[in-house]
């Protein structure tokens, strides 16, 4: 295990590096820079050459990747053009919000997916099974910046239960931390859940119609252990690698729903980060987001074995 | 005794009016919403959202009332030379920045010298190229400013041009040292910009709050959602299209400076090195001119917050002549026989007119970040589809339509687009004010990027902006609107409202006659 361990993160190293080179290219692509944000709506040609000058942006786009990449290499995210910042810095400060989200969006999905998937798949034909289709179906189809802005009318000014945006640490006021999660939690979690679900049911219906689970029951083992021991763990793999692929994609921060809740974490660092061509930001996100799916998808992997003992590295 | 009554009754009213106006309590956090983050703390960046942020935290050397008088800041009093060319301000003393040193006149020196440089003078550079020569300190509390010619607008300058502690300016990305009435306690990019009360500021008594939080929201439903739900006290630059509801919610809405931005289309004659495009020839000009339906625009794109004008600047402007007010009326018709003079017919009856061969079709660029920008173009086309002429809009975000709409190296400073749905500042102080923003400048500018002016053009802005004669600048500035409106290069289109919006408990919010938001006397009961 260690040995497979040590050989996918090795295995990394090259996959971030290509990252880099492309995240470089394509954001160059983007038409605009940053000089010109600086320089001011209404600036000179000799404003902006001065700006462009010193942000570096007049060198050859290849030194400018290898002076990137050789900071990166040593530990360095460089600071912003636009206000400074360490890139670093900014990035831990958003990437804890966004964690925060993408767990209370996942355990949300989890909550609703996990006994939705299973019970539609053993009551065929019964309510739940409908209750199911339509949830997967409107799950999908409803867009989440309309579920969102629904959410904020019904709870937040309709009924002023919950507040409508924002976020504050959980240390500073547990109560109101928690309220604030909710909707944006909500939110992200209906999607995954209604994607979940359906992973979950087809898994569990394909095992079902195996034979080892006529084996079980022939045993004379009751249903809910048939269920329990023998389907709901061998239908967690194909359930766990869509978990992951959600959970590696709510990292990379859910532009939609931090916009709509105002939610400070990493979507919207990267879509301010666009918006001024600030380029040092812009490629450190990336970057730092492409290394967390890679790590997220290790961890899938590695547990697999736990899941199925046939599968071992 | 019914007089006594009367007497008691008139003193015990006025015993509470005097109450109730010096009632103001003191302290509090007021939390206000922006469309968007400041980029940073650079006073000189003049970003419609950065500016009237930073406000808080820096101080000018003098300001305008509603009424454009001039009143003293951190200068005291000023003395013009009898020629114009020549400014002396004595300064505030004892005065702290908000790191404890004084203010004093060498600080607004190297302020001056930032001004000046290219790279560190940012849109105030563009104020200062043409007409200032420096400063020098006369002494400890007097500046000296030399000028290369008379100024008139000398003062807008030191209006827009905020005081920033010269040991910041390497470190201006993030931080900021002012004289404010609020000190900066904590910047985070993107989520929330926190200012403490300056108990050092230089006006006794104020500000009234201890803290002032600026959030910014991406999205302008989540803004609206916390003004409704009490979340936030006030936010600036509520959008048009949000005003009835937000005012039907019990919010209270303000209007800002009238006159102080006014949305206009800029129209990019080509380049003379390709003379062969549509936009060449006046007529086609005129002809988008006649096409402009202000009313509909103002009614549907922005929901009725506007005024409609046909001029730049605003009726209380020296510069503003009735005659011309309604030089352009709405007139398909007119706009039809213009085209049909510049020889751009639908022959082939697919109904956009061509010529030699060309379709009509007009590159239009809109700013994203103002989507109203979008809807006055989408207006505009379906106008111009009637009299066969094709629109194509492209929604720009600000790094795209930055190059667009100023050019670049490699378009040899050449704007790229035929129309940009645009808006413009600072026509309604001075009116060479008009003359700083690129689609009106006279020098270094996109749309006319070989100095390929129309006839008097130049000649009549440099006279106006070199005098001090108010007849002879009156002339200039009446010949040079006669250009504009027979080039028919930059359209006006209506007043821009900055709409701040506050909740009942929030009093004497103000704003600058730049719209920047004044929270120095504002309190919360």
């Amino acid at each position: 295990m260690l040995k497979y361990f040590t050989k996918r993160i090795i295995q990394v190293i090259p996959v971030l590096f290509l990252c880099s080179i492309i995240i470089f290219a394509l954001i160059r692509l983007i038409p605009g820079n940053p000089a010109l944000i600086l320089a001011g709506a209404d600036a000179l040609p000799e404003q902006i050459e001065a700006v462009t000058k010193e942000l570096g942006l007049d060198k050859p786009i290849i030194s400018q990747y290898f002076i990137w990449i050789s900071n990166i290499l040593m530990g360095d995210f460089g600071n912003s053009v636009i206000n400074g910042y360490p890139v670093f810095k900014l990035i831990s400060l958003k990437f804890v919000a966004t964690l925060e989200l993408a767990i209370s969006g996942l355990i949300i999905s989890l909550l609703i997916s996990f006994p939705l998937g299973i019970l539609s798949a053993i009551k065929r034909n019964g309510i739940i099974e409908k209750f199911t289709t339509v949830f997967v179906a409107l799950g999908q189809a409803i867009p989440t910046f309309w579920l969102g802005i629904l959410l904020v009318l019904v709870f937040s000014i309709k009924l002023r239960w919950l507040p409508p945006s924002g976020r504050i640490e959980f240390a500073q006021n547990p109560e109101l931390a928690f309220k604030l999660i909710i909707l944006p939690a909500f939110t992200l979690g209906v999607y995954t859940a209604s994607v979940l679900t359906r992973f979950l049911k087809t898994s569990v219906l394909e095992i079902l119609s195996l034979d080892y689970v006529l084996t079980a029951r022939a045993k004379g083992l009751s249903e809910w252990i048939v269920i329990i021991r023998h389907v709901i763990k061998n239908a967690l793999i194909p359930f766990v690698t869509v978990l992951g692929i959600q959970f590696g994609a709510f990292l990379g921060g859910s532009v939609v729903t931090e916009s709509i809740f105002d939610w400070p974490g990493l979507g919207r660092l990267m879509l301010q980060s666009i918006h001024t061509r600030d380029y040092p930001v812009l490629q450190g996100t990336i970057l730092v987001v492409v290394f967390g799916f890679v790590i997220v998808n290790l961890l899938i992997d590695l547990l697999y074995s736990f899941l199925d003992p046939k599968i071992r590295y | 005794m019914y007089k006594i009554i009367k007497i008691l009754t008139i003193l015990l009213s006025l015993f509470f009016v005097n109450n109730v106006s010096i009632a103001q309590n003191k302290g509090g956090t007021l939390t206000v919403g922006t469309t968007g983050d400041i980029l940073n703390f650079d006073a000189f960046q003049l970003g419609f959202i950065s500016y009237p942020n930073l406000h808080q935290c820096y101080d000018s050397l003098i300001t305008y009332d509603s009424q454009l008088r001039i009143l003293p800041r951190l200068a005291t009093f000023w003395r013009v030379n009898d020629d114009g060319t020549e400014l002396t301000f004595s300064l505030r003393r004892n005065v702290k920045w908000h790191n404890g040193r004084e203010f004093v006149a060498a600080d607004v020196v190297k302020n001056i010298e930032k001004a000046l440089s290219p790279s560190g003078g940012h849109n105030v550079h563009g104020m200062v190229k043409k007409t200032m020569l420096g400063a020098e300190a006369l002494d400890k509390y007097s500046v000296l400013i030399k000028f290369r010619a008379p100024t008139p607008n000398m003062f807008d300058i030191f209006n827009a041009m905020r005081m920033m502690a010269p040991e910041s300016f390497d470190t201006l990305k993030n931080k900021c040292i002012g004289t404010g009435p609020f000190k900066l306690e904590e910047w985070i990019p993107g989520d929330q910009l926190v200012y403490t009360k300056n108990q050092d500021f230089w006006q006794p008594g104020r500000p009234l709050l201890d803290k002032v939080i600026f959030k910014p929201y991406s999205d302008l439903e989540a803004l609206n959602s916390a003004l409704e739900t009490g979340l936030i006290g006030a936010a600036v630059a509520v959008p048009p299209k949000d005003y009835k509801r937000l005012k039907n919610s019990g919010i209270d809405i303000l209007f800002g400076q009238t006159g102080a931005l006014l949305y206009s289309i800029t129209v990019n004659p080509p380049d003379p090195d390709q003379p062969e495009g549509p936009l060449s020839d006046k007529r086609v000009r005129q002809a988008i001119c006649h096409s402009i339906d202000r009313d509909a625009i103002i009614d549907q794109a922005l929901f009725g917050v506007g005024g409609a004008t046909v001029v730049p600047f605003p009726t209380y402007s020296i510069a503003y002549f009735p005659e011309y007010a309604n030089h352009y009326g709405f007139s398909l018709d007119k706009a039809a026989r213009l085209l049909d003079s510049a020889g751009w017919k639908d022959s082939n009856g697919d109904g956009i007119r061509e010529k030699n061969g060309k379709d009509l079709i007009l590159n239009t660029i809109t700013i994203q970040a103002y989507p109203e920008t979008t809807d006055m173009a989408q207006i505009i086309k379906s106008d111009l589809n009637k009299i066969g002429v094709d629109v194509d809009i492209e929604p720009l975000d600000s790094a795209t339509y930055g190059p667009r709409h100023l050019g670049t190296k490699a378009t040899d400073g050449s704007a790229v687009f035929d129309l940009d749905v645009t808006f413009v500042g600072r026509q309604h102080l001075d009116p060479m004010g008009l003359f700083d923003n690129s689609p009106y400048r006279h020098f270094s500018s996109p749309i006319f990027p070989r100095d390929n002016f129309p006839d008097g053009y130049v000649n009549n802005l440099e006279k106006a902006g070199s005098t001090v004669d108010i007849t002879e600048r009156k002339k200039a500035f009446k010949k040079v609107q006669e250009i504009i409106l027979d080039a028919c290069v930059d359209i006006p289109i209506s007043w821009k409202y900055t709409l701040f919006a506050k909740q009942n408990n929030v009093h004497d919010l103000g704003w600058t006659v730049n719209d920047e938001i004044k929270i120095e006397n504002t309190w919360i009961d």
